[in-house]
């Protein structure tokens, strides 16, 4: 006996192309002071699929310092466009220790359409994260230029020289004064 | 020793003394000797009167100016074209500036630098002098497109000019930072699978899938393979299912090594060790996965196994219709 399970199905030969930019990043974290509050945007994506898409956005991990500045949840993404923004707002707390650090993040998924019929869809999401360290208190370091001491000035050797020549000239010439009346 | 010798001996330690410093001395005034440690008979120090005529002076290149908002995200699978503008100053006037002469990389430790130089590159179009700025200055516009998987971090813009006289002015201290970018495009979005029996077993799909990383990040170490999520396959109605469990992905699929979950390296079962047997879901890394951020190699393509289809299944679509879709997840 066969059943039809799975198949009858002219593929769907979609693509499902989408991305997300951040400007902050494992390697990129955001450095804030303790009662910061910081916005920035995520920006979405769709320049390689053949279809608009919605993407539903929902925050990762349970630091709770970041939220989105609007009220929603799904964007939409028009076909052929890369800066979709999701604005992001990051509230440090003010009783916040240097050192402190928080990891947060934006899951990303793209809705899929025209589903009907078809047995396995496939989606995509995007999980893009980073840190929040409340940064230590920068010390100003002079580390331009030479750090040299003058002992003695040119000026000063020339004198010191001068003197002794003077010294030795007023020795000799007493030594041979004192000779001569012997 | 006679006291007179001795005096001798005493004037003559004297005169060395002298001579010793004295020499060092007078060798720091180097008009008393030539070249050849001859004493010239001159001064050692002089008054003149010196007149130069200055033939040229060389521009210089002020502050470089983004004309986009920094920081920068890249384009999908494509280029993104930064733009940003510089000054020229020459005090001999704007006149003397060479207007063609406007040049220009950017430049990152491991990444191929990205120009817009002439000099190099005749074909480049160079940075265009837009308008007069006072009567010494012209600006310069300039644009230099970002490739797709180039690197993200801060970049250092380099720029440089010159005047009628080929005096060359330069600037490298200009910076921007571009963002990461995760993206990936799948070619197709459905697997289909040929009629299936009940208790049937290792059954691949009939479409591969093919995922390219068209973004800058890298995914390739570890927490950055790719990931999914399977749900369970329902029917509209009943109460049969396929669970999630049932099924496994493979990167290397010759000979149905994706059925082979003992390919723990490049096969992907989805179950979670946890799990009890029946309905299940499943989230995880899909082992062997490397989707570099690059220009060729950048792609993987996934294969579908359903290992076992339960024996218990009534004729009917199974589909993610009915519970959600599959998800890629790219970290």
């Amino acid at each position: 006996m066969v059943f039809g399970i799975f198949l009858l199905v002219a593929l769907s030969l979609n693509v499902n192309a989408a991305g997300i930019s951040s400007p902050y990043w494992d390697e990129n974290p955001l450095y804030v002071k303790a009662g910061d509050v910081k916005e920035f945007n995520y920006l979405m994506q769709n320049m390689v699929g053949d279809e608009d898409l919605k993407m539903q956005v929902s925050l990762e991990g349970t630091s709770g310092i970041m939220q989105f500045v609007e009220n929603k949840s799904i964007y939409s993404v028009p076909l052929r466009s890369s800066d979709v923004p999701v604005k992001m707002r990051v509230i440090v707390p003010t009783d916040a220790k240097e050192g402190d650090e928080w990891e947060v993040g934006v899951r990303f998924t793209t809705i899929s359409s025209n589903t009907e019929g078809k047995p396995v869809v496939i989606g995509s999401a995007f999980s893009k994260g980073f840190r929040v360290i409340v940064e230590k208190q920068k010390i100003e370091e002079n580390v331009n230029g030479n750090a040299t001491k003058v002992l003695m000035n040119n000026k000063l050797i020339g004198f010191i020289i001068l003197v002794i020549v003077l010294l030795i000239l007023v020795f000799t010439t007493k030594y041979f004064y004192k000779k001569k009346n012997k | 020793m006679s006291k007179s010798k001795k005096e001798v001996i005493v004037f003559l330690l004297i005169l060395f003394f002298f001579i010793f410093l004295a020499v060092p001395q007078v060798n720091s005034y180097p008009r008393l000797f030539n070249r050849n440690n001859e004493i010239t008979g001159m001064a050692p120090t002089q008054t003149a009167s010196i007149s130069i005529t200055v033939g040229n002076n060389a521009p210089v290149i002020g502050n470089v100016t983004l004309d986009m908002a920094d920081s920068v995200s890249i384009v999908e699978s494509g280029n993104r074209t930064l733009l940003f503008s510089f000054l020229v100053t020459d005090i001999e006037g704007a006149g003397n500036i060479d207007n063609t002469s406007g040049v220009a990389n950017i430049s990152r430790g491991g990444e191929t630098t990205r120009h817009n130089d002439t000099r190099i590159y005749a074909t480049d179009g160079g940075c265009k002098a837009i308008n007069s700025y006072g009567t010494l200055s012209i600006n310069f516009s300039c644009s230099i497109p970002i490739v797709f998987y180039d690197g993200a971090g801060v970049w250092n813009i380099s720029v440089s000019a010159k005047d009628n006289n080929n005096n060359y002015a330069f600037n490298t201290t200009a910076t921007f930072t571009l963002q990461e970018s995760t993206n990936i495009a799948i070619d197709v979005n459905t697997f289909a699978f040929s009629a299936v029996t009940p208790d049937q077993r290792n059954v691949t799909s009939t479409t591969l899938i093919l995922v390219n990383n068209t973004g800058n990040d890298d995914l390739t170490g570890t927490g950055e393979t790719l990931n999914i999520t399977a749900v369970t396959l329902v029917p509209a109605s009943g109460t049969t299912f396929i669970p999630a469990s049932n099924f496994s992905m493979g990167t290397v699929y010759s000979n149905s090594d994706e059925c082979d979950t003992s390919l723990v390296t490049t096969t992907t079962r989805f179950t979670n060790t946890t799990d009890a047997a029946g309905y299940s879901n499943f989230t995880g890394a899909l082992v062997g996965t490397t989707l570099p951020a690059q220009a060729t190699g950048n792609t993987e393509s996934l294969e579908l196994c359903l290992i076992h289809a339960p024996s218990n299944l009534v004729s009917t679509t199974y589909s993610t219709a009915n519970s959600g879709a599959w998800t890629i997840i790219a970290f």
